[in-house]
């Protein structure tokens, strides 16, 4: 991982940026407001799959279900 | 491409070296409010009657056939649209109905219920599916808005009045009798007796849902 490219642990160093103020933005908005909402309506889906499967093998839960 | 990638996790991975924690945090927790929101504001309008009707085989069968029935057009004016008996209103269930309907999704892309013929015959099928969902909840989507504790029996009448108490008295749910409340029966139902109800409450759906396997083996 690119991690290890940091060689001090916890502080600057004196060591130059290895990406600029604006590629850190477009990642932060990209991982916002497309990739963190789409993997979680997909997780959201993979619930009600995973319930509805159970239900289908152990039956649905009782009258308050 | 890949390039592409591996700089875009080269910058994801590594700490933040231009904005403030107090930035990203913030504009992190608007972005969760705003999905949460459009999510749940999405998943909502997906619900609406409206919405439902889109596909003509609800708008041309159910819905046209509810028409004339107490849940559309009554005395008080209080209706039902399809996600009041057809979605569960707990957040969890809601999201298995939205899951399931992508079954519905495959049966409109495959014409299953088409024509009015490939609807009738499917009708039994799926009124099935609806009774036993009911069954299995206790009627819960009928009981968002009717409840035999909120009953007032002394001011219904008749058949009601006689039929309510027995139903209380024998813990059957809604459904047991109430079916075609809102939309066309399926040919060859029958409605089940308070006799046989209180003998057994589950054979009038046993042997419905044998009727209609029965059916679709044809």
């Amino acid at each position: 991982m690119s991690g290890s490219q940091d060689g001090k642990q916890g502080t600057m160093g004196g060591v130059a940026p290895a990406h600029g103020r604006l590629q850190e933005l477009a990642v932060f908005l990209t991982l916002a407001i497309l990739i963190w909402p789409v993997l979680a309506a997909i997780l959201v889906g993979g619930y009600g799959f995973a319930i509805w499967i159970f239900q289908i093998v152990f039956g649905p839960t009782g009258p308050a279900g | 491409m890949k390039r592409f990638v591996q700089r875009f996790r080269a910058v994801a991975s590594s700490r933040a070296t231009h904005f403030s924690l107090a930035f990203l945090t913030l504009g992190g927790f608007f972005g969760g409010v705003v999905f949460w929101g459009g999510f749940n504001t999405a998943l909502d309008w997906a619900n609406t009657e409206e919405f439902c009707i889109t596909c003509h085989q609800m708008r041309e069968f159910p819905y046209a056939e509810m028409q004339t029935k107490i849940h559309f057009v009554n005395r008080t004016g209080v209706r039902a649209t399809c996600s009041d008996c057809h979605v569960p209103k707990d957040w969890t269930g809601k999201v298995v109905r939205k899951v399931q309907a992508s079954k519905e999704l495959w049966s409109y892309v495959a014409g299953t219920i088409s024509t009015p013929d490939k609807f009738r015959d499917h009708r039994l099928e799926m009124a099935v599916i609806e009774w036993t969902r009911l069954k299995e909840s206790d009627s819960g989507t009928c009981r968002n808005c009717h409840a035999k504790v909120w009953m007032d029996l002394s001011k219904q009448f008749g058949g009601a009045k006689r039929n309510h108490k027995v139903a209380i008295e024998n813990g059957l749910t809604c459904i047991d009798c109430h079916q075609g409340i809102a939309h066309q029966l399926p040919e060859g139902f029958h409605y089940p007796t308070n006799e046989e109800l209180i003998a057994n409450s589950n054979s009038w759906l046993a042997e419905m849902a044998a009727k209609a396997k029965e059916g679709a083996a044809q």
